[in-house]
């Protein structure tokens, strides 16, 4: 048995908000509970009241392709993600991202928003997310959309206060010739959160092979995840290819600030980030052409 | 506190007043008296506790009971027939895919959910299928091998 605590189900996202605001306690969302059960079964004492978004389906369980791009539901989960035909053709780094969440099961229940919110650096949809132009739409007293690079403070830390619940994601739809990817570095290739992750976009100039605009982004290379804005400098201009892309990965390298944690040293990380930025942008190129 | 909640357990409807702190995991063995759902690590990791949940392979170990409610759950003591062993586990037995058996269970339900959703995997695919399920001791060529004979002769039987 756990340690105690009332679980409460509002009904509609109203609901939720206005038991947030009366709650007497301490008290903790919960959404596919792949991090907060953990976390209460590891020993971290639990808040007086989980309360759960998971009847909010309807509210924030959409997951809709609109003209402008892409409407994620924060209830949506990684599973659901990986199997959409649209997050696979056109929004190929996330679809790596979140293919690569723990396993099979985890997928079916953990949700992006508890990714996005749980905030660790670490997160496989984060990175992604970054250079995919992200923005998150959070309701509390008002609804506000803000930029994901607003979002993150630090370890497990983020903008969302007390009473405000990520209600969905928003990405624009891509332009042409450009594309995507996300290259995860883990001590085995299943259920390990990343030693390191690099997210890239480019888009280029069809006819000239130039580089018309570029965004890294890296996880579990500093405390939050991060853009890299030096390194994308460095290729606009560029003629897209090999060189260009070491050039940009060494830049991100210096832009990172990695620990040593049991999963690996500060020097191994800066050294395997530029391979990483690497093979992101040449798969991302790759996929352009294709 | 308690709450009740009703599920259906292998084709058979509960209804019952659970703990509001307890595991599905825990809900399964302790109160329905179901061993064959194993508990290894308690954290997501290792699989063992695998369950299958309106159609979907999950980890039942960081699933709260009370969010049960209303779901369709299978365990594995739901896949035989009269006594009679479902393809997959008449696979395991004949690939010589189970030693110590503890990890079993869970690995033949991700696989289930898996070839339900897609009768024909590639190699890949069960791997992807099956990483979530740690085996300590027989090692995952036999478990791979009994995968693929159990897809063919479930497709057979179609
Ligand atoms: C075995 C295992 C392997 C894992 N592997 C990976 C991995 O490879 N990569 C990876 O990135 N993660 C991994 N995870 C972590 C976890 O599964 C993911 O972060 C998952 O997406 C969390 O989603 P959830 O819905 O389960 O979150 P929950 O546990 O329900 O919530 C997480 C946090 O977010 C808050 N929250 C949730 N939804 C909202 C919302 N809509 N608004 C505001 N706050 C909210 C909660 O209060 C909580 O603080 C793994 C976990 C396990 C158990
Ligand atoms: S006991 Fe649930 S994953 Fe190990
Ligand atoms: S058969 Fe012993 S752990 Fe798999």
């Amino acid at each position: 048995m756990l340690k105690t605590f009332e679980y409460l189900q509002p009904k509609t996202l109203e609901e939720a908000l206005s038991m947030m605001k009366s709650c007497k306690g301490s008290f903790r969302l919960i959404a596919g509970g792949t991090d907060v059960i953990v976390q209460i079964r590891s020993g971290k004492t639990p808040p007086d009241y989980l309360i759960s978004l998971k009847a909010l389906n309807k509210e924030l369980g959409i997951l809709e392709e609109k003209e402008e791009g892409l409407d994620i539901g924060a209830l949506v989960t990684h599973r659901i993600l990986e199997k959409s035909p649209t997050i696979q053709k056109e929004y190929a780094a996330l679809y790596d991202g979140v293919s690569q969440v723990g396993s099979v099961q985890v997928r079916n229940v953990g949700t992006i928003g508890g990714n996005v919110c749980s905030s660790l650096p670490s997160a496989d949809s984060a990175a992604p997310l970054l250079i995919l132009g992200a923005k998150l739409n959070i309701v509390g007293d008002r609804e506000e959309s803000i930029c994901i690079e607003e979002f993150f403070t630090g370890p497990g830390e983020n903008i969302l206060k007390n009473n405000q619940i990520l209600k969905s994601i928003f990405i624009p739809k891509l332009p042409k010739n450009s594309n995507s990817a996300y290259e995860k570095l883990g001590r085995r290739k299943a259920m390990e959160i990343p030693v390191v992750g690099a997210a890239s976009y480019i888009q280029v100039d069809k006819k000239t092979g130039i580089c018309l605009d570029a965004r890294i982004a890296l996880a579990s290379s500093a405390p939050t995840p991060i853009r890299c804005y030096k390194a994308e400098q460095t290729l606009v201009g560029q003629s897209a290819e090999k060189e260009i892309f070491v050039k940009a990965g060494k830049l991100a390298a210096q832009e990172a600030n990695p620990r040593t944690s049991f999963r690996a040293t500060e020097e191994y990380r800066r050294s395997v980030i530029p391979v990483l930025v690497e093979r992101s942008l040449s798969r991302s190129l790759n996929r352009i052409k294709k | 506190m308690k709450k009740s909640i009703s599920l259906t357990i292998n084709g058979t409807k509960v209804d019952a007043e659970v703990d509001q702190n307890i595991t599905l995991l825990s809900f399964i063995r302790d109160e329905m008296g179901l061993m064959g759902t194993k508990e290894g690590c308690g954290t997501g990791d290792c699989g063992a506790c695998t369950v299958i949940i309106d159609g979907l392979a999950v980890k039942s170990c960081i699933y709260l009971a009370v969010e049960a409610d209303g779901k369709e759950i299978t365990t594995i003591e739901g896949l035989s027939i009269d006594g009679e062993l479902h393809p997959i586990q008449q696979a395991f037995v004949e690939e010589g895919a189970v030693q110590c058996g503890f990890c079993i269970p869970g690995t033949i339900l991700s696989a289930k959910a898996l070839l339900d959703e897609n009768e024909d995997p590639t190699e890949e695919e069960i791997k992807k299928g099956i990483a979530g399920n740690l085996c300590r001791c027989t090692g995952y060529v036999r478990i791979i091998k009994a995968i693929k004979k159990s897809a063919k002769v479930l497709q057979k039987a179609k």
